[in-house]
């Protein structure tokens, strides 16, 4: 664990990481504390009801972006600098090398999950809903999958494509994930072959709304649907799966 | 050892995924069907001779699959098959050699109208109940009056003329909001010397209107009046049979509201087609859609 908790340290150093939690934080707190106004039709939004799912919304698309960004560069930016000839001759397998630090994008995205879930908080505390704040741990957790997701699958393909081919696939993946349900009833809608073509592009995407959806029902009191979240985990899986199969030469240079 | 603890990770995963999956027609599905054939046995049918709603096959489509129940003597029986079409869509669709309602499943069709309007508009099974009803008339329609419904107007007129042309002549539109008022007027009288008052100035307004506009748009107009408002009539009576203190908010008091596109005819025809209703309770039994529904009502009238 030496190789991921020495990624994690620097991650946690980077201004990066807090400087896009606090902005986030920052428009969380503004709509959630009332100090901003949400508005639609002209009417203000106000209620916790309303309020709540749309915070949630915000959080899950500000991290899992933001999980695309930390988990970038750190195994391209290992071979770039050389580290990883370091740990070759060490002999540590492959498998574990790029595993370590793919757990370590996984807690940098936790982690930055935990900084927003503070604005969940004020909020709920703002909502004098302070009884209720336990359920502010299992919605994390729920949650907590569209960011391992996310990060896998990052990690995956920054192994596989240069850098920025990565971040791309891997940010327009995360926002047709956050998008999964509008693009299904947009597969539904546009027909022939646009719609065949979003629906396989589908079964691809992971979930990422339909997670967040359970996370919501979790956090007014409902029943979350284990299929979803199970599909989910099955993602993150395959992509860890992949991640260990996938053998690059040792020699390999930056990408 | 490592090996093994992956795969049955996976394994169990996957078996999870499979076993806490929905497959098949949802509960809420079978239920509206059910309640929508329950109507039948109360009148549903509305005194369309002929007219039954489990004569014709209904297609639940959820995103991948057509759910096809079809009524017969002993109940239901359900058959999974490819879609027909791969889209959203309310509808009349001819299959082999018959007709059948298509449509999406509750699920897709909330959520489709929840987000195009914005969360604004709520639809539920109770309004899901009357799209069936609605689509089934289409599909009476079609099966035993399609010459006298395709000689309302031609089938390649495209429906962007109304837009093109009656939404967008300032004194048509005029004309056809002071008629949809008139209409609606008539529609809630309680005697027949209101109603005569208010069909009296609604041909005089309709006469001068046909005079603005193109045959072709008169004709579509009458296409979607005729054909669209007595389906629309259909609807709306099974809606007053399901949800009856929704009932005129949901239809009574937006008869004269305009819009653009054909929603509109949709409306006008279903309030002549209730006009008719207190002037003559029969009407429909023998109506072959073969004249417009406010010829029915001046003759009755003598106007």
């Amino acid at each position: 664990m030496t190789i991921m908790v020495t990624a994690l340290k620097e991650k946690i150093r980077r201004k990066d990481l807090y400087i896009v939690s606090a902005i986030g934080v920052l428009v969380l707190l503004l709509f959630g504390t009332g100090s901003g106004t949400l508005s639609i039709d002209g009417v203000a939004v106000t209620d916790y009801k309303v309020l709540g799912p749309i915070m949630l919304t915000v959080v899950n698309a500000v991290n899992c972006m933001l999980t695309v960004v930390t988990s970038l560069g750190t195994i391209p930016n290992e071979y770039e600098r050389g580290t990883s000839h370091l740990v070759w001759i060490r002999k540590v397998p492959q498998w574990r090398y790029h595993g370590e630090l793919a757990l370590a994008n996984v807690l940098a995205g936790l982690v930055s999950e935990a900084i927003l879930f503070a604005a969940m908080f004020v909020f709920m505390l703002a909502n004098q809903r302070a009884d209720q704040l336990w359920r502010l741990l299992p919605t994390y957790l729920i949650l907590g999958i569209n960011v391992a997701a996310v990060s896998m699958l990052t990690s995956l393909l920054s192994v596989i494509v240069p850098k920025f081919a990565a971040g791309a696939i891997a940010a327009g993946a995360a926002l047709a994930g956050i998008f999964h349900s509008l693009l299904g009833l947009l597969k539904d809608m546009v027909g022939g072959f646009g719609g065949e073509l979003i629906r396989y592009a589908l079964k691809l995407i992971p979930d990422l709304h339909g997670v967040q959806a359970q996370a919501g029902k979790i956090l007014y009191g409902g029943r979350a649907e284990a299929h979803v979240l199970l599909t989910g985990l099955l993602a993150i899986y395959v992509y860890t799966v992949l991640l260990f199969i996938y053998k690059t030469t040792s020699d390999r240079t930056a990408r | 050892m490592r090996k093994a603890i992956v795969i049955l990770t996976g394994t169990a995963l996957i078996i999870g995924v499979i076993v806490t999956g929905t497959y098949g027609l949802s509960k809420e599905d079978l239920a509206i069907y059910q309640r929508a054939v329950a109507l039948e046995e109360q009148g549903g049918n509305i005194g369309f001779a002929g007219f039954a709603l489990t004569d014709y096959p209904v297609a639940f489509y959820d995103g991948d699959q057509d759910y096809v129940l079809v009524w017969e003597e002993d109940g239901y029986s359900i058959e999974k098959r490819k879609a027909v079409i791969n889209f959203i869509a309310a509808t009349a669709y001819p299959v082999d050699d018959h007709y059948e309602v298509l449509t999406p499943t509750i699920q897709k069709m909330s959520s489709l109208l929840n987000m195009m309007s914005m969360g604004g508009m709520e639809y539920g099974e109770e309004e899901h109940i009357a799209t069936l009803w609605h689509e089934a008339f289409h599909c009476y329609q079609s099966t035993f009056f399609p010459d006298n419904v395709n000689a309302i107007c031609p089938a390649e007129v495209d429906g962007g003329i109304i837009a093109g042309e009656a939404d967008t002549n300032p004194q048509a539109v005029s004309l056809f909001r002071q008629q949809a008022q008139l209409l609606e007027e008539a529609v809630k009288a309680e005697d027949v010397d209101k109603i005569k008052e208010c069909i009296v100035k609604y041909k005089e307004l309709d006469e001068e209107r046909k005079m603005l506009l193109p045959g072709e748009v008169i004709a579509l107009e009458d296409y979607y009046t005729r054909v669209e408002g007595t389906a629309r009539y259909i609807e709306a009576s099974v809606y007053k049979m399901l949800v009856p203190e929704q009932f005129d908010s949901a239809y009574m008091d937006v008869i004269s509201e305009y819009g653009g596109g054909s929603t509109k005819y949709y409306k006008v025809g279903m309030a002549q087609c209730m006009i008719l209703d207190t002037l003559d309770p029969h009407w429909k039994n023998g109506f072959d859609f073969s004249e417009p529904v406010i010829d029915l009502i001046y003759a009755r009238l003598n106007v």
